[in-house]
């Protein structure tokens, strides 16, 4: 027992030095640390805006008043094109972050992503057929989309005809069938593709990025469906919970199983199928994340949750700032997701293995 | 209150595994479910918490059917203490308790200041507060089973169903464990446990219901059910039970006759 307790802890529902609970103080220094990204992100850039002026430009915009042509400019870039993907940005972080998060809950796995039920591979097929067939971006978005819905709603199918709806495992197998099957399709696709551009458009999305869906309508649609995804696991958040010890003693203590499994599995396809959609394939931020929020405030869905969408609305922002400005060019996110993302997973895994395996 | 099983019959699907099964379970009493491997001890413990349906019969508890209540009205009729303790997430032993309140909260509640101090009381009633805040992965055996009754209470039910709750401990604990049992049945709580030890029956039992292998049950007080001949019968071991017949220390105990 000595030894057990010389293990690292996980800082969550101590009180500190100052009289805020720990996890009011990760939740402050989150948010924080957001606003400073936020900040860095607007000025920072080809154009770049001095961080003295943007709140006279939000200050002129809200009063209507008529611009200088300097300001003309900076207003067209921020209020265009930066603020809308800094937005972008935080909401898909958040949004993989949270399906993550509540998919580790409910398979009662760390291991976890969003994608476990065929969510990307889905709308990666829907996303490969449109450019094929040369749909403008906003088929492009609603194929992704539809598809990616349509293959979980395959595996909801299927597992349950194959195990009457009951089973965990089924649905995570008839899950990886069908994420196989979509990979399957999605490879030929791009085999029969003859012309190389179709291909480099396919491939390219596949890696996600924030650059070509960033408009300020691209951000309202995103905000929509997190808040519909969002709101429902906030809601139940405490609930979740009673998922730790599985479904039957979940049931035993009160737990409508079936209805709270349902709300899970719909509010995390809403959130990952739109991310992708709009975004591409952005990896790793849904598995980590979870993992370094339950290292900061412990796995209770509660506290969870805020400590989910902020570290993962940042974590994302510090990438597509790393993307926009460190790098040259405009890399894909979704390979700097994963060279950030693994060295950081592997530190974690190494400061406090005890805490959540 | 009472829980009444009237001939329930329990199995998976079509295939009937314990049939006609009829119990009384009073409030104050404990009562212990004995029988072979694979008799169907389970089966019955999944359908009274109704995981399962019945195939046939019903249970009633203080004279409705417990078929027609909600999950969340049945979890405050009754808590479930399992057998296995396995989380994947390191919760507060605090957060695990709490757990057992959300048959209190209603489906988009959050806990209140009612529910943390039902589960420090919780806590306090088995005497683990001093694990309130340590990892429940952390626990051994002993203190996770304590850490479950103490959830199980937090829901606030009639009657606790226990899955075999000395299985995993050492005999320290599991002596622990028979005195808590007894001790929350002093105070009102009906008990039902399951149990492969003749011995922790007779410490702490009122009740028992021995599941033989021919598919017949003898259910009763325990110097009726748990006879020399009945566990020999039950278990194809020849076994005595012996009473100490001294005025101080009145107790039964149960050993194996070995040739």
């Amino acid at each position: 027992m000595s030894l057990s307790q010389s293990q690292p802890r996980s800082l969550a529902g101590r009180v500190s030095r100052i009289g805020l609970r720990q996890e009011t103080l990760v939740y402050l220094a989150l948010s924080l640390a957001l606003l400073a990204f936020m900040a860095i992100n607007v000025a920072l850039g080809r154009n770049s805006i001095p961080i003295s002026e943007i709140v006279n430009l939000i200050w002129l915009k809200i009063n209507g008043q008529v611009l200088d042509p300097t300001y003309r400019r900076w207003e067209v870039v921020l209020f265009n094109i930066r603020l809308p993907r800094i937005f972008m940005a935080f909401l898909v972080g958040a949004a993989l972050s949270l399906a993550g998060a509540a998919y580790q809950a409910l398979f009662r796995n760390p291991m976890v992503a969003p994608d476990i039920l065929g969510v990307s591979s889905g709308a990666g097929v829907g996303a490969s057929l449109a450019i094929v067939w040369g749909m403008p971006t906003i088929g492009l978005h609603l194929m992704a989309f539809f598809f990616g819905l349509g293959a979980v709603f395959l595996v909801l199918f299927v597992s349950h005809v194959v195990g009457r709806g009951k089973s965990l495992l089924v649905l995570i197998l008839v899950g990886v069938v069908v994420s196989a099957l979509f990979g399957a399709l999605g490879s030929f696709i791009k085999y029969v593709s003859s012309d190389d551009s179709t291909l480099t458009a396919m491939v390219l999305w596949l890696m996600g990025s924030f650059a070509r869906s960033s408009a300020p309508k691209d951000a309202l649609v995103m905000l929509l469906a997190f808040s519909i995804g969002a709101i429902p696991l906030l809601l139940t958040r405490w609930r979740i919970n009673a998922l730790a010890f599985g479904e039957e003693e979940a049931q035993t203590m009160g737990v409508d199983y079936e209805r709270l499994r349902l709300i899970i599995i719909i509010s995390s396809t809403l959130l990952t199928a739109s991310s992708v959609a709009l975004c591409g394939m952005i990896g790793w931020v849904g598995l980590i994340i979870p993992h370094l929020a339950r290292f900061m405030v412990g796995p209770n869905f509660g506290r969870l949750w805020p400590a989910v969408v902020l570290g993962g609305g940042l974590f994302m922002l510090i990438v597509d700032s790393v993307v926009r400005v460190v790098l040259p060019g405009e890399m894909p996110v979704g390979i700097v997701t994963s060279l950030l993302g693994a060295p950081l997973f592997i530190y974690i895994l190494c400061l406090g293995r005890k805490v959540w395996i | 209150m009472d829980l009444t099983l009237e001939n329930v019959t329990c199995g998976y699907g079509s295939r009937a595994i314990l049939s006609d099964f009829c119990a009384t379970i009073q409030a104050g009493q404990v009562f212990c479910l004995l029988g072979p491997n694979g008799i169907g001890k389970t089966t019955l413990f999944k359908s009274i918490l109704g995981l399962l349906p019945f195939l046939a019969g019903r249970a009633l508890c203080g004279g409705r059917d417990l078929s027609s209540i909600g999950r969340a009205a049945r979890a405050r009729i009754m808590g479930y203490v399992p057998q296995s303790q396995f989380t994947p997430f390191a919760f507060s032993v605090l957060d695990v308790v709490l757990m057992g309140r959300t048959a209190h909260m209603g489906f988009l509640g959050r806990p209140g200041r009612a529910d943390f101090a039902a589960s420090e009381a919780a806590l306090a009633r088995l005497g683990i507060e001093n694990l309130r805040d340590r990892h429940f992965t952390e626990l051994s055996g002993g203190e996770k089973q304590l850490a479950l009754v103490a959830r199980a209470l937090c829901q606030e039910p009639t009657f606790l169903m226990m899955d075999e709750p000395t299985s995993n401990l050492d005999f320290g604990n599991q002596v622990k464990v028979l005195k808590i049992i007894r001790d929350l049945a002093n105070q009102g709580l009906g008990v039902v446990m399951t149990t492969h030890f003749p011995d922790h029956v007779f410490q702490c039992g009122d009740q028992a219901a021995l599941l033989t292998h021919a598919n017949s049950q003898r259910v009763g007080p325990l110097a009726e059910v748990l006879t020399s001949e009945n566990l020999t019968e039950a278990y194809g071991v020849p076994v005595s039970v012996l009473k100490w017949p001294d005025s101080r220390l009145d107790f039964t105990i149960c050993r194996p006759n070995f040739a």
